[in-house]
């Protein structure tokens, strides 16, 4: 009785696991949905559809967007962590995230779920902010910034469209050494509609938001925040360039599934990743958004992700204590 | 002329077959999101930019636009027949429209809000054509400031919207504000009343407590009185508005073209406030204001017009600037991205074809949307022949999938069942329910950009006079205070005279 027992277990056994390996080595069978943690119309958004759109053809299924936003992206990336390994929900990610969960932790919180039971396939950009003032503002380099700001400290106005993004604006801030009022916005289109009629003085924004608007009159960029000039700005200084040390600030967005996704379903989705990544189509939408595409392989993010951590979570740190934001 | 041009050619491109049925084909989707409560605008685009892939850019944004201000036309269906708020700009015509057809008028209303949000769209296409750059550089005008003193206007109007009496009001004021203010303050990123949960990170949604408290409160209510309650039978001859109720619709239609077109305007207020201030205007502009919430078809003209008038408008920021002012076209946008298309101040002059093609398709999808939704006013009426007590399992399950459909939460369930039970006791105790819901709204806006005014002044409350529209429309909230206090005072001051009449 036993053994028979045994034997239909291991039966069983057998015929699921070759079940799964089967559906494992025949993957995609069914469509594949990808989480955007945050509401659509993002830059997130923007690469997880222009992915789909390409990716399709390659992994010949559909690709579902489905945006699940709620508490700074933690809801759908715990939706994304928890779902099947199957490889069928692939959730995208970005540097934003990392504030999201550091500052659970410095709450004394613990955050739902660590960034390590994640896989990454790869991240297609690696975008700068860049440091903008209205158009009519009096201001045409960053060095009238700096002597205005200098010679009347807490007086203008930094905008900011959400927490995350404040912080490339405070450590530049930081770096020059100087001091404004700081008006935070509910998302980048108030933030940007705020600049463009001269509501606040000085923000730092997203390449894909901010160069169509300098292009129009609205804005005017005085630098780049990142390590390299802009292919459609190329005009425009990085800070290290203009001699303003440690205020880089770059937001990668990639794609990742969970820990336990059997490891060809991994190898296929990374292939198909670095192949969308070079479609000349895919670069095509990016930089017509005024972004660039710079591809990052998974062991590349995975080796990334911590390090930005520890320097965000020094980051707020120091803010908590200058008294700049406060604990919830 | 050179408008009358560039128009011509836009018709041009909007006439050809393929665009006219592309327009058809978002209309008609952008109907059925509108009709299925839940599932607005947003989903409609979201879910068709898949199939846009294949199609020339002008097409895409045709059809894409066509959802989104065709939702506003399928938006008031249940709201007017079932008290379902079909999406969240519909809130407001559930209060007269479904008492209209508790009266045996729901066809009727169905019909003006249809040729309402006609005019509407129509207006705002004409304005979008003429005005497009000007208006995109007004309505950056407008700062936190601004926003404080438009918001001001809605709130002190809102004091007198219930239909009973003040401290019948303001309790439910009261309660909205403070559901308001749940959720992390997205200033700060401080958690308020959140109690640790996740899901409430986010505040309570609006939707759930909207169609929990209207929906849910109103079946129950009704299956405590009869289960076997009979609407009056709707000849067809009688799904039409008669002349009177044509007559009266004329002037909200009007002014709720007016109203909506300059909210959608304002930056990241999108249309919810449009059709809310448009009933606040009505009430005003009434006679006999106190009929509100008793089935007056000017209750539903106006904030019908005035979601279809703001659809129009809101797109004037995004084609004219490249900023969307809500999260609808901040999905079009990324549609024209894929397509290789850059929104932006520069959009009109580089890309003339895609806007004038697209604006010429907006006349042509209005037409369509009105034919389109007219018939469909005898079908859904229909809905109504269903007994009630399958009537009330479906509009139970209906708000159960509406709400799951927005954002896959399980926790939503729970409010909007909660919310159900509390819209329930609320009738029971005559309270109106329509203050909540909108204190729930304006109220967390309303002090966000007194915040960010306060906190881009250093903390000096000069900055509500030192600005010329802040200072304008502060002083017209102050006149609006001193009327409310002397159309309060008026009652009594009569009957005190009739007193001292009496006496001599």
């Amino acid at each position: 009785m036993k053994s028979l027992f045994t034997l239909t277990t291991l039966t069983a056994t057998l015929s699921f696991g070759a079940c799964c390996y089967a559906a494992a080595a025949d993957y995609p069978t069914k469509p594949i949905r990808i989480i955007v943690p945050y509401s659509a119309g993002g830059s997130l958004d923007q690469v997880a559809r222009a992915f789909a759109s390409l990716a399709d053809k390659q992994l010949g299924q559909s690709i579902v967007v489905v945006n699940k936003p709620g508490a700074n992206g933690m809801i759908g990336e715990l939706d994304g962590i928890t779902a099947n390994p199957d490889g069928y929900t692939l959730t995208t990610r970005n540097t934003s995230i990392s504030t999201a969960l550091e500052w659970e932790k410095l709450n004394g919180r613990k955050p739902p779920y660590a960034q390590e039971d994640f896989i990454h396939l790869g991240a297609f950009t690696l975008d700068p902010v860049v440091v903008t003032v209205p158009y009519s503002s009096p201001w045409n380099t960053m060095d009238d910034v700096v002597k205005d700001a200098k010679a009347k400290p807490n007086t203008y106005r930094f905008g900011s469209g959400s927490m995350g993004t404040s912080l490339p604006g405070f450590i530049l801030m930081k770096a020059l050494g100087i001091k404004m009022r700081h008006v935070p916005y509910n998302g980048g289109g108030p933030l940007l509609a705020a600049l463009a009629g001269g509501h606040i003085d000085f923000t730092g924004q997203w390449p894909s938001t901010s160069i169509p608007l300098a292009q129009g009159k609205k804005i005017k960029i005085f630098a780049v925040q990142g390590e390299r000039r802009l292919k459609a700005i190329p005009d425009i200084p990085t800070t290290a360039q203009l001699g303003i040390k440690g205020s880089e600030w770059e937001q990668w967005i990639g794609l990742a599934v969970p820990k336990k996704t059997p490891q060809n379903v991994v190898d296929k989705l990374k292939g198909v990743a670095e192949k969308v990544a070079k479609d000349s189509a895919f670069i095509k939408i990016i930089e017509t958004a005024g972004g660039e595409v710079v591809f990052m392989d998974g062991p590349a993010m995975s080796k990334r992700i911590p390090q930005e951590a520890a320097r965000i979570s020094k980051i707020l740190k120091d803010l908590l204590e200058t008294g700049e934001i406060k604990k919830d | 002329m050179d408008v009358l041009s560039n128009l011509y050619s836009g018709f041009q491109t909007a006439l050809t077959l393929q665009n006219i049925y592309l327009c058809f084909i978002g209309c008609l989707w952008g109907t059925i999101v509108g009709v299925l409560p839940g599932v607005g605008p947003l989903a409609g685009i979201t879910l068709l930019i898949p199939a846009t892939y294949g199609l020339d850019p002008t097409g895409a944004i045709i059809m894409l636009a066509g959802i989104y201000y065709g939702a506003m036309y399928g938006g008031s269906t249940t709201s007017i027949l079932m008290n379902i708020p079909g999406e969240s700009a519909s809130v407001v015509t559930c209060l007269d429209g479904y008492q209209m057809t508790l009266k045996g008028r729901g066809g009727a209303a169905l019909c003006i809000s249809a040729v309402g949000s006609w005019v509407g769209g129509t207006f705002a296409v004409l304005g979008l054509m003429l005005l497009a750059p000007f208006l995109a550089n007004f309505a950056t005008k407008f700062g936190p400031a601004e926003m404080f003193a438009v918001l001001l206007i809605a709130f002190i109007m809102l004091g007198s919207f219930g239909s009973g009496s003040f401290f019948r009001t303001l309790p439910m004021l009261c309660i909205g504000l403070l559901l308001g203010t749940v959720g992390a303050d997205s200033l700060t990123g401080i958690r308020r009343f959140t109690h640790g949960l996740l899901p409430l990170y986010d505040g309570i949604g609006f939707l759930p407590v909207a169609m929990g408290t209207l929906a849910l409160g109103e079946v129950l209510t009704a299956i405590e009185e009869n289960l076997s309650r009979r609407l009056p039978k709707v000849k067809f001859r009688e799904l039409l508005p008669t002349r009177e109720e044509f007559r009266a619709s004329v002037g909200p239609i009007f002014r709720g073209t007016g109203v909506g077109f300059f909210i959608g305007l304002l930056p990241g207020s999108a249309h919810v406030l449009s059709s809310f201030i448009s009933y606040m205007v009505e009430k005003r502009w009434a006679e006999k204001p106190e009929e509100f919430g008793t089935g007056r078809i000017e209750g539903v003209a106006g904030p019908e017009t005035a979601n279809n008038a703001a659809s129009g408008s809101a797109m004037v920021p995004f084609l004219s600037m490249g900023i969307p002012t809500g999260p609808a076209p901040a999905v079009m946008m990324i549609a024209l991205l894929i397509h290789g298309i850059r929104p932006g101040p520069l959009f009109i002059t580089e890309h003339p074809e895609i806007f004038w093609g697209l604006v010429a398709s907006m006349y042509v999808g209005n037409v369509v949307l009105l034919v389109l939704n007219l018939p469909l006013v005898g079908i859904f009426v229909n809905l109504l022949r269903i007994p009630f007590r399958l009537l009330f399992p479906a509009i139970i399950l209906i708000s159960l999938v509406g709400t799951y459909s927005v954002n896959a939460s399980r926790f939503e369930l729970l409010l909007l069942l909660g919310f159900g039970v509390l819209g329930y006791v609320f009738r029971k105790l005559q309270f109106d329910i329509a203050p909540l819901i909108l204190a729930m709204i304006i109220g967390p806006i309303i002090e966000i950009h007194f915040r960010q005014s306060l906190m881009s002044s250093g903390g000096s409350l000069a900055i509500f006079w030192e600005r010329p529209i802040a200072l304008v429309l502060i002083v017209v909230s102050c006149l609006l205070v001193l009327w409310n206090i002397y159309r309060s005072l008026r009652p009594a001051k009569a009957a005190w005279e009739k007193v001292l009449s009496e006496n001599n």
